[in-house]
């Protein structure tokens, strides 16, 4: 399994009277694709912040790719997210200051996968194939178009050859023809590289793309979370 | 890349960092400067006299008879009888003496009349003697050895004709015009006050001070240089005296015994004892400027700690990124005081070009003005523990928005 979640509950600490996630069992397989949806408030990047280890359940279990995540510390967790999970959100996805070489040279600094000599090589294959014009490369990040920026994103997510990718509204800043190309690329990298994919929107338009679709309701039986 | 996040971080932040770095640098060039020009002074003032055992003049405080002996301030209480000297220098425990005759002066530098001995026993730094850059001692009555600052800045050369004014006052009405001095020899830098120093011969100052009584010239001399030159100019009295034992045992019994002197009253130092009581005197002074200048720097850390304080609020989604992608909370505590620490070196940098290029501007006028010869090398092993003092300092402050960005790196909210 990618994921499997099991009698998960969640509350900030700071307030333990208010539950946002009530998950009784949920799971995805390797290799898997599926679009979950929901308002916004409904728990979704809390959701993506459990999976990811950002967060801790406050009970319940969360395995992901046969790793119990609730069990490890937070430098364990740290150290897993950034081997095994790749991230890609609706803005915000890059470093400002850094130019699109350096953002994924970052994202491979924290991973004990990538200390191979041809790393360097490897960003520019993955940038090329993302279609990012060369003299892009190592221009300010801002300077590129949103398009860009995302496809640059998907770069960062996969430089650490990530089996669990997550997407967060990667195309709420996307125009209609920019959101499709880049649903595409996106399934079809993911297909390539036989990675499981976790697609989180509120736009129901993108469900086309996939044949799993789940609201979040039905995943959190918290009723109010909204 | 560590280094290479950090620092474009802080480009990104060009106006918020930017004032704290001037700040910063403006504290670090503050504080740099006190403490070189301290340790400067206070090289200059120890190495002022070296060899010299004991200083002799009329009764008087310990520090004024080093001022107006070897740093030529202030003035001298009483003179010396000449048998006085006479007597001291005849002691057989005295390896040398040297007698030194102050009163007149020249463009503002004053005129210091003694011995050739001066110029074979007199010693300043670690035991440098005097050396002649140009000519030699004064073997004539109006022969002038010149210093090498006053030679420098006055423009004289061997054979320049000299006239001294009565007095020490920088513009004197009471020259001594009808006996010039011919300058015969220039000695080397020494970065003591012999460098601002003209220097005559005894009888040389006798000869001018013929037919003068009370500081006032009472009539013109009858007697030709010729005439003068060949006659016995024994001075009555002398300033002060500067003694060389045959054993430093000896010092303090000699210095006992001179102090209980029947015949008049004088006063014997021990020149190193004397300097530690002037600068003993002056640490209040420098420590003052010291703390001053530290209490700015304090300042500066603080503006820099809370220009990073206010940037982590807007780094909150920066920081998200940075934890989204394996970096752990502690990567943001690192970069954090990785930022400061940045800002500190970058104002070290900028605070020690800024003082080293204003030792370079302001050098003759500090000799000029204040007699004071600073290095321009301000990289010292005390500085190197400044740097190090001030680098630290950068970093403990910074522990403040450190904790903060760790804090928001560590729990993490949507």
């Amino acid at each position: 399994m990618a994921i499997e979640l099991s009698n998960i509950h969640f509350y900030y600490p700071d307030r333990p009277d208010h539950l946002i996630l009530d998950i009784p069992s949920w799971s995805l397989s390797e290799g898997e694709q599926t679009f979950i949806h929901g308002p916004s408030g409904s728990g979704k990047s809390t959701l993506l912040n459990l999976l990811g280890g950002l967060l801790v359940p406050s009970q319940g279990k969360i395995n992901i790719l046969g790793q119990q995540l609730d069990e490890m510390t937070g430098r364990q967790r740290d150290k897993f997210r950034a081997d095994h999970i790749g991230y890609v959100f609706q803005q915000f996805n890059l470093m400002p200051y850094l130019n699109a070489f350096d953002n994924i040279l970052l994202a491979s600094r924290f991973s004990q996968k990538q200390k191979s000599s041809a790393l360097e090589s490897e960003i520019k294959e993955l940038l090329t194939v993302l279609n990012i014009p060369q003299n892009d490369w190592y221009r300010s990040i801002t300077t590129l178009s949103n398009g860009q920026q995302q496809r640059v994103a998907i770069a960062r997510a996969l430089i650490n050859k990530p089996q669990l990718l997550i997407a967060d509204e990667p195309t709420s800043s996307l125009d209609a023809a920019n959101r499709d190309a880049f649903m595409t690329l996106l399934k079809s990298i993911v297909k390539e590289h036989g990675m499981s994919l976790l697609f989180v929107s509120h736009d129901l338009s993108l469900s086309s793309h996939f044949k799993r679709i789940e609201p979040l309701s039905e995943i959190n039986h918290i009723e109010d979370a909204a | 890349m560590f280094i290479k996040i950090a620092a474009k971080s802080l480009l990104s932040r060009k106006g918020s960092v930017l004032l704290s770095l001037m700040a910063m640098t403006i504290s670090i060039f503050v504080l740099l400067g006190v403490e070189h020009i301290r340790q400067q002074t206070k090289e200059n003032f120890s190495s002022t006299v070296s060899g010299v055992d004991l200083i002799v003049g009329a009764r008087t405080g310990s520090l004024n008879l080093l001022l107006y002996s070897v740093f030529r301030i202030g003035s001298p209480t009483n003179n010396i009888r000449w048998e006085t000297y006479e007597n001291i220098a005849s002691n057989n425990k005295v390896k040398w003496a040297i007698p030194i005759s102050l009163g007149d002066s020249h463009k503002g530098y004053r005129v210091l009349g003694t011995s050739t001995d001066y110029f074979k026993h007199f010693s300043y730094g670690k035991q440098h003697q005097l050396v002649f850059a140009n000519g030699h001692a004064f073997d004539q009555v109006f022969d002038l050895v010149l210093g090498s600052e006053v030679a420098k800045k006055l423009g004289y050369r061997l054979g320049d004709k000299i006239i001294l004014a009565h007095g020490i006052a920088t513009t004197s009405f009471s020259m001594h015009d009808d006996r010039p001095f011919t300058v015969t020899g220039i000695l080397e830098p020494t970065g003591t006050p012999v460098d601002q120093t003209l220097h005559v011969s005894l009888q040389g100052i006798e000869a001018i001070h013929i037919d003068w009584q009370q500081g006032v010239k009472t009539r013109n001399s009858t007697l030709t240089q010729k005439e003068l030159e060949q006659a016995t100019l024994q001075p009555k009295s002398i300033t002060a005296l500067m003694l060389g034992l045959k054993s430093k045992i000896a010092t303090f019994q000699l210095q006992r015994a001179i102090n209980k002197y029947p015949k008049e009253p004088l006063a014997a130092i021990l020149p190193g004892v004397a300097l530690s009581e002037l600068w003993q005197m002056m640490s209040i002074l420098e420590n003052t400027l010291l703390l001053v200048s530290a209490l700015v720097f304090i300042a500066a850390c603080l503006g820099v700690s809370a220009m990073l304080v206010a940037s982590i609020r807007d780094r909150s989604r920066e920081i998200q990124l940075l934890r989204v992608i394996g970096a752990p909370a502690y990567f943001l505590f690192l970069l954090i005081e990785l930022e400061a620490l940045l800002i500190t070196l970058l104002s070290c940098l900028m605070g020690a070009g800024l003082l080293t290029s204003c030792l370079v501007f302001s050098q003759d006028y500090l000799v000029s003005y204040f007699g004071l010869h600073i290095d321009i090398n301000i990289f010292t092993e005390n500085s190197l523990y400044l740097f190090a003092a001030i680098l630290g300092a950068s970093v403990i402050v910074a522990v403040i928005p450190s904790i903060s960005g760790y804090n928001q790196a560590k729990f993490i909210k949507n």
